[in-house]
């Protein structure tokens, strides 16, 4: 009988060593002291966590939730409408194809791909300057702006397909009895649709939501002085910095966020 | 399916199979052309393994952590070699070993015996202008500050460079170990902070001719390098003073591969050979026999290769004790996160 | 009439906005300037460099080497898990197995990587291509688990019992029932983490080595450095072979 679990529980302790064991460590070395040959010593101290309540620190955490929040702002205000209009039309599995594609295709060659139409000499500034719209080319590379663009162009589709499959799995049967009853298509829309599509919604905002805070690489090529957000903290703390302890207290702050929005989202999820 | 598999494991073997001769190599990304290392490694049959430095800091941890040697040789800056020394990661050198080291620019070779470290390139930083966007030239560093500069500046992204930037513009000692200087130095440092438009080191030569920054701190070769491209670009060795850096080769202590390792870095320091360095790269080499393979166009480029004069009053940056690197990497970091 | 015209211009533009840097990024690599967006020349100077580039080439390999083995264990240790536990009809149990797959899955990469970072050097794991492959089939699997047990879901188990009450062993009924039957969502579970893999930045970025180096951290090395369009030529095979990737795993799909 114990033979049959013998495999799923390798794989199980497999899992539990690289996921639980480096989770437990990071909270862990967050308590200790940086070293500069041996990467931490003891003491244990609470500094770097006290380092985040530092108003510096705080800033930056704002940053960043304000900048992905308007990222899945905007990929829901884009995403919505488009999963809404692709639901009944004719070529639906070409187009969700042209959605999977940029989905699958490297998002580092996304990212690089808006640095050549944001540029000074770049094509948006090219096509502004030749209608006249501008005289002198618009500093877009290298802001905040760019990298909420960036951020957008790279999780538009993670918002896309949830909420397309939310949308798909929306029951038929329940828009017909209301048509039935006789409710208007606003009505059927606010009523019925709407609510039943949270789902996907909620699925949608968080693949995008979290990306956003940790994909450093996107502030990294398209962003400038002004754009360091929680992920690229972390990466500097570890790799430039080789500040261990702090990098782990920062990664640990964020992982309790994110575990707080999980939860907020399961209870929204189970509400409905 | 078999087929397809027997094949892979045929490629990942030879992949993995042992070099007879080896070397592991960690130097700076793009200090060192491509062709040098291909014609190192068809001339003497030593299979070149390279990995780019993210930052000298980096580096020290990972030799520190490794349990056997990651690398052979390394290229780490300067002012780190006295670091290396005193933590025992490198090996003292055989000056007989290295025939062109009489060449190399006296200014940029450690004196002291035993010899640990071998310069081939140097730098400077200083301060770049495009003619076409800029209106107001600067002179000296304080001039950076100027309001009229606002959201335009580049800064490299070092810490050591953008301080002594800062301690020269108040007339200070940009390599002072003094926690007064430093403190000084990082107020100053605030409020230089609405005119940065971003922190580069890398693709600075892009940016430049690019021209998404317009102004601001960059090293003597790569305003070279955007020279080529671009043509309203303008540097200036600021008179109070400015920073001059080297790279230096060292060699592992306990290395396998000590041999391969001198095997390059006389390849390297062979005129013809650090020629092409100044001529792929715009870099300036030390050897100054080099100059013999370089056009005269180049030779005399007053950015790469400064006259007697503006190199006197350039500025080795030299090691500091660990209190105040401390002390500049808190307020680096705090600087950083203030933007 | 209007709304079917609205509808298409929003669903055209959305995908043009989806496409239109990337059709960018081909057409430069293409073309005969270093710096300029404007068009000088249809050129194939980029792609020959491309080719010419020995250390280019040489990540290429090495991440399309890590992919497949990668994704190849992680596929395996996966599907015989899941197989084995859905078939125990234990739902408590697959619920609990669930959990950790669920854990990774939630974890953005950044924090994945950094956990792996301090693992690794805790258990002196040799940072190369060892370091790459433990990472790389630890975040595939929770993917390919998730994506094997919503095809098994649809497993008709009749054809399992069918099979046993005609007297055939349980490994098989396992082999020539239910392995067939599950092959082509097993497959493109393989692809999908091929795909994971072989675009991997951010983990790969913590936990790569000197000696063993991999086509996104070369990428990534080349956008830093400022790299000239061979960098573009690059994106555009890149992209061609993701198109080739997709299309076959679709295929694949449908068949099934």
């Amino acid at each position: 009988m114990n033979t049959k679990n013998i495999f799923p529980k390798i794989i199980v302790s497999w899992l539990l060593i690289f996921s639980l064991l480096p989770a437990i460590m990071l909270v862990g070395i967050s308590l200790l002291t940086p070293d500069i040959s041996s990467m931490v010593h003891l003491p244990v101290t609470f500094s770097h966590y006290k380092n985040l309540i530092d108003p510096l620190f705080f800033r930056i955490a704002v940053r960043s939730f304000f900048l992905a929040g308007l990222t899945t702002f905007f990929c829901l205000l884009l995403a919505y409408p488009f999963a809404f209009f692709i639901l009944n039309i004719s070529h639906k599995s070409l187009v969700i194809i042209l959605i999977l594609i940029p989905f699958w295709t490297s998002s580092l060659i996304r990212t690089y791909a808006m640095v050549d139409l944001l540029k000074w000499h770049g094509t948006i500034n090219n096509i502004l300057l030749k209608l006249h719209l501008i005289s002198t080319p618009l500093s877009l590379l290298y802001s905040n702006y760019a990298v909420l663009t960036g951020l957008v162009y790279n999780l538009l589709p993670f918002m896309i397909l949830p909420i397309y499959n939310g949308m798909q799995s929306i029951d038929q049967k329940c828009i017909d009895a209301a048509r039935d009853l006789g409710a208007t298509r606003l009505q059927i829309f606010v009523k019925v649709f709407w609510p039943q599509s949270q789902k996907g919604v909620i699925n949608g905002v968080l693949m995008v939501l979290l990306p956003a805070m940790t994909l450093f690489y996107i502030p990294n090529i398209l962003g400038g002085a002004k754009s360091i957000l929680i992920g690229n903290l972390i990466q500097n703390e570890f790799i430039f910095l080789n500040n261990w302890p702090q990098g782990a207290a920062t990664s640990t702050f964020l992982s309790i966020i994110l575990v707080i929005f999980f939860g907020i989202s399961q209870s929204k999820g189970m509400k409905n | 399916m078999l087929k397809i598999l027997s094949l892979l494991l045929l490629i990942v073997s030879s992949k993995f199979s042992c070099a007879e001769k080896v070397l592991r190599m960690a130097v700076w990304g793009g200090e060192i052309p491509q062709s040098i290392i291909s014609d190192f490694e068809k001339t003497t049959g030593i299979r070149v393994y390279l990995t780019t430095i993210e930052s000298n800091e980096s580096l020290i941890i990972k030799l520190n952590a490794a349990q056997k040697n990651l690398y052979d040789l390394i290229a780490p800056s300067n002012y780190y070699i006295s670091f290396l020394k005193k933590m025992g990661i490198i090996q003292p050198l055989d000056a007989k070993k290295i025939p062109e080291l009489a060449h190399l620019n006296k200014r940029f070779v450690d004196s002291s015996q035993p010899l640990y470290s071998v310069p081939f390139i140097y730098g400077a930083s200083g301060i770049f202008y495009n003619k076409q966007w800029i209106k107001t030239y600067p002179r000296h560093w304080q001039d950076l500050w100027s309001q009229a500069y606002l959201f335009k500046l580049l800064l490299l992204d070092d810490t050591r460079e953008i301080f002594s930037m800062a301690l020269l513009s108040q007339k200070l000692s940009p390599n002072s170990e003094n926690s007064q200087d430093i403190l000084q130095a990082y107020q100053q440092l605030l409020k230089l902070v609405p005119n940065i438009k971003l922190f580069a080191s890398d693709a600075v030569p892009r940016i430049i001719t690019d021209e998404d920054a317009n102004i601001g701190i960059a090293w003597n070769g790569d305003v070279v390098r955007a020279q080529q491209e671009n043509h309203n670009i303008e540097f200036i060795y600021p008179d109070e003073g400015y920073i001059l850096w080297s790279e230096e080769f060292a060699i592992i202590k306990n290395s396998q591969h000590t041999d391969e390792a001198y095997a390059f870095i006389n390849f390297i320091l062979e005129p013809k050979n650090s020629a092409e360095i100044t001529k792929k790269l715009h870099f300036s080499v030390t050897n100054e026999c080099a100059k013999d393979y370089l056009t005269p166009e180049i030779v005399n480029n007053k950015i790469l290769f400064p006259n007697q004069e503006t190199l006197q009053k350039g500025i080795l940056q030299a090691p500091l004790n660990p209190e105040a690197l401390k002390l500049y990497n808190n307020y680096w970091e705090k600087f950083k996160l203030s933007m | 009439m209007l709304k079917k015209l609205v509808k298409n211009t929003y669903i055209s533009a959305i995908i043009l906005f989806l496409y239109f840097p990337l059709f960018l990024l081909v057409y430069l690599s293409f073309n005969d300037a270093q710096y300029s967006n404007q068009w000088h020349q249809f050129s194939l100077q980029w792609f020959k460099e491309l080719f010419n580039d020995k250390q280019l080439i040489d990540s290429l390999v090495n991440s399309l080497i890590l992919a497949f083995f990668s994704s190849l264990i992680a596929t395996f240790n996966s599907v015989i898990a899941t197989t084995l536990l859905v078939l125990q009809r234990s739902h408590k149990l697959l619920q609990k197995f669930l959990l950790i797959p669920s854990f990774l899955i939630i974890l953005p990469d950044l924090i994945l990587g950094v956990g792996f970072l301090i693992i690794l050097n805790v258990l002196n794991i040799p940072f190369g291509f060892i370091s790459l492959l433990i990472a790389h089939i630890t975040f595939c699997m929770p993917f390919i688990i998730f994506s094997i047990i919503a095809k098994i879901k649809l497993f008709n188990r009749n054809y399992y019992l069918a099979s046993l009450d005609l007297g055939a062993s349980k490994f098989y009924t396992w082999r020539k029932v239910i392995m067939p039957i599950l092959s082509p969502a097993i497959i493109s579970a393989f692809f999908l983490g091929f795909t994971l893999s072989f675009d991997d930045v951010i983990i790969s970025y913590f936990v790569a080595g000197p000696e063993f180096n991999i086509l996104p951290l070369t990428i990534f090395g080349m956008i830093r450095n400022g790299a000239t369009p061979e960098l573009n030529a690059l994106c555009t095979m890149t992209l061609l072979f993701s198109l080739i990737l997709i299309i076959i795993a679709q295929y694949k799909l449908r068949k099934s």
